[in-house]
């Protein structure tokens, strides 16, 4: 059975709870819904988001890649700049519709808690 | 269906042993499935369920060698 | 009728599985390699305090009848045997490696409390890489320090003996600093508890808080790879 520090303070316990919250904010599966005041900026964030977490998916595998010696000096090369041309983009054109890195909101359910 | 108030009241509650099942359940695991709730002007018109997810390339290569 | 998923084991349980959450019978259907055990059910179970336990109940029984599982996330519901084999698709080794990795062991969460170390100067990047390796090699390194923990440093040696594999993440809610989560023989969970608590004085006043032993959910694959 679990045994744990009786000392555990109240601070601590509330921090847990808050990146907990953080990563379990909606239970049930995420939505996306076009705002029909601003039709345009939903379907922006919608596909930027869709693209932001393929960036993130296809960085982690390019690290790994990386790490595991599978990659020539060139293929490294390679992916590294279109890696960051894609960042650079997406930056990019979320600016044009008012959105910050933070409003790509990667929460896709389990898909999105993966990273 | 669970909302995000749920959610909240879940966590709200919680002692540090829930908070540690929660951390398991919720958060951990082998994920086999995402859905995804898809609507126009707040009504929610399709539900999605992926039960396929996605597989690093140079692994399906490696299983499919004969 | 769908199939609820507890968890992928290497090889049937030896014993009274017992029931499910929700009462029902446990099955155990073999997909590309690894056995999944699952629960008919015609939906998901709400997510409460009770069916949550209930959940890690059923895992923990489980873990108790074989030497190696992987626990499946709560609230994972597949209509029939074929949206199972697709979901294991393409991952089959990748489960392997990991039955194979958590076989005979356990998980302890290891949270960790305090003030942030300071961030440590890298040897810079070698100079004749190009654009794109430098960002890569930039991303790697900072994907590898927000899984580091420095602030465990003057106390691993006391529990290197113990730890087969870990798992961190830092955190950016204060005091909390980083959770992690390591792999444990089957058994040891009272000596790395005692280590624990050997050390509390050698890492003030940063604090550790252990808890489990837990099934080794944290110890699944990643979808990748």
């Amino acid at each position: 059975m679990s045994r744990r520090d009786p000392r555990i303070d109240v601070r601590e316990i509330d921090s847990l709870r808050a990146e907990l919250e953080r990563r379990v904010h909606d239970l049930a599966p995420p939505r996306w819904n076009a705002d029909p005041e601003d039709v345009q900026r939903s379907v922006a964030r919608l596909v930027l988001t869709l693209v932001e977490f393929l960036r993130q998916l296809m960085e982690r595998q390019a690290i790994r890649r990386m790490e595991a010696h599978t990659l020539t000096p060139d293929e490294t090369e390679r992916i590294g700049l279109a890696l960051m041309r894609l960042e650079e983009t997406i930056r990019d054109i979320g600016a044009r519709f008012g959105l910050a890195p933070e409003d790509l909101n990667l929460d896709l359910g389990p898909l999105g808690r993966l990273l | 269906m669970a909302t995000r108030d749920e959610a909240r009241a879940l966590l709200e509650g919680a002692d540090s042993s829930l908070l540690d099942v929660v951390d398991n359940l919720l958060t951990k695991g082998v994920v086999l499935s995402g859905d995804v709730m898809i609507g126009l002007a707040g009504v929610d018109l399709i539900y999605v369920r992926l039960s396929v997810l996605l597989c690093a390339a140079d692994r399906i290569a490696e299983e499919r060698r004969p | 009728m769908s199939q609820y998923v507890y968890a992928l084991l290497a090889e049937p349980p030896r014993g009274d599985t017992g029931a499910g959450l929700d009462a029902e019978p446990l099955r155990f259907i073999r997909v590309d390699g690894v056995l999944a055990a699952v629960g008919d059910m015609a939906a998901a179970p709400p997510v409460t305090p009770t069916t949550l336990r209930a959940h890690d109940q059923v895992v923990r029984r489980l873990a108790g009848l074989v030497d190696a599982i992987l626990p499946v996330r709560f609230g994972t519901l597949l209509d029939g045997e074929q949206a199972l084999a697709d979901a294991v698709a393409g991952r089959a080794a990748a489960l392997r490696d990991a039955l194979a990795l958590v076989a005979g062991r356990e998980q302890i969460t290891l949270r960790v409390f305090g003030d942030a170390a300071p961030v440590e100067d890298a040897a810079p990047v070698a100079r004749e890489l190009g654009p794109g390796a430098r960002y890569l090699e930039g991303r790697r390194r900072q994907t590898r320090r927000d899984a580091d923990v420095p602030e465990l440093a003057p106390v691993r040696g006391r529990l290197a003996a113990l730890v087969r594999a870990e798992r961190a993440q830092r955190h950016d809610v204060p005091p909390l600093l980083a959770t992690v989560y390591h792999l444990i023989d089957r058994g040891g969970a009272a000596a790395y508890l005692d280590a624990v608590t050997a050390f509390a004085a050698a890492l003030a006043p940063t604090r550790a808080v252990a808890s489990g032993p837990w099934p080794p959910y944290a110890f699944a694959p990643d979808s990748l790879g």
